[in-house]
């Protein structure tokens, strides 16, 4: 299969899979990126298929990624009054968040007895993917696992977390986005945005915050553990 | 083919608009490029795509308004943002073995972290909030 048309077979599953999302009322399990990924992921173990075939395909959809980060500036922009407003709230929620979820995978991890370079890989999970690649390498980690564990985390977070976090009881957009963004990093935040303009400018602040402060501190205190 | 005259002014706007979002959605490839070309220059450990952001935050701030062609940009690429992470998820078949080999502890760290980091978030930021909107209603 020539590289370029698997550019169009993405973008025609993801079509079908977002028309299905929607005619069904948008459950969570048929979340759209999840049945184009099953599909092409089988088609991807087939023998004489090659993923980097694929990658080479797919490199505009990489690009339009890194793009649609920079433009969250946009909501960061126009919702920084509500952030600021909140300064104090947010800062301390985002530390709990990241530390608690960073910890418990963590916990979970040496309680199973994963391999050193499999939590390193995980302590990562909650930071956007070019960081988490970057700190993997940095503490012992194998960033390509790190890659995959960002991702799914991610796609955890965007497919539960609204659900989740309904069922909390929280109703408003910047406890949401908040939420999303620090917990689910670009894809969380890829859904809060999707939701409203204030749930993705939240989102996009803690996923930025998230991730710089991670990418300092986790190495310092990963060398300092041994 | 017949053009209704009534249709044409909508069929003007919705041209602008298409030409409005392409013109966007390539003013934000072009910033990555060129923050990713300073990233690299300067030996930067920052992925290009979050400074941009941060660095385009400042220059919105400092001009004080959003330019219609990133406003329709922006649009665009936040209705197609899901869509863009689907070949990142394929490529976890690249690491499928080492998925196979430690399977229990990526599903339940994954999975539980996600749920705690959630709920923490959400729960601190709220219960910060009642408390400073309570020292808010006791201050004279």
């Amino acid at each position: 299969m020539m590289p370029a048309l698997w550019f169009f077979v993405t973008l025609g599953l993801y079509a079908a899979s977002d028309m299905l999302f929607r005619a069904t009322g948008r459950k969570p399990w048929l979340h759209p990126v999840l049945l184009p990924v099953i599909v092409l992921a089988f088609v991807m173990s087939l023998p004489g298929v090659k993923l980097v075939d694929y990658q080479h395909g797919t490199a505009t959809l990489h690009h339009l990624l890194m793009a649609a980060v920079a433009a969250l500036a946009l909501p960061l922009y126009r919702n920084a009054a509500a952030i600021r407003q909140e300064a104090m709230a947010v800062s301390v929620a985002l530390v709990a968040g990241s530390i608690s979820g960073v910890g418990s995978a963590l916990a979970v991890a040496f309680w199973l007895k994963a391999p050193a370079t499999v939590a390193a890989s995980l302590a990562n999970k909650s930071i956007t993917t070019p960081l988490a690649i970057t700190v993997a390498q940095a503490i012992g980690g194998i960033p390509a696992l790190a890659a995959a564990v960002v991702i799914v985390t991610g796609l955890v977070a965007a497919i539960i977390g609204p659900p989740f976090l309904k069922r909390l009881g929280v109703d408003d957009d910047l406890t949401a986005g908040l939420a999303l963004g620090t917990a689910g990093h670009a894809l969380g935040m890829a859904e809060a945005a999707s939701r409203s303009d204030l749930m993705g400018a939240a989102a996009a602040f803690a996923m930025a915050a998230n991730g710089l402060a991670t990418a300092f501190i986790l190495p310092l205190l990963w060398s300092m553990t041994g | 083919m017949k053009h209704h005259p009534e249709h044409q002014p909508e069929d003007a706007a919705e041209k602008a608009s298409v030409v409005q979002s392409v013109l966007g959605v390539g003013f934000f490839l072009g910033l990555v490029e060129v923050v990713d070309w300073g990233v690299r220059r300067y030996g930067l450990n920052l992925p290009a795509p979050v400074l941009a952001m941060a660095l385009l935050t400042l220059g919105l701030a400092f001009q004080k308004r959003v330019p219609a062609t990133l406003s329709a940009g922006a649009g665009l690429l936040f209705r197609l943002f899901p869509l863009f992470f689907i070949p990142p998820l394929v490529a976890i078949v690249a690491v499928m073995d080492v998925v196979v080999r430690s399977w229990a502890a990526l599903l339940f760290a994954v999975s539980i972290s996600t749920f705690v980091g959630l709920a923490v978030t959400a729960l601190v930021f709220r219960g910060l909030r009642k408390a400073q909107a309570g020292r808010g209603e006791g201050t004279p």
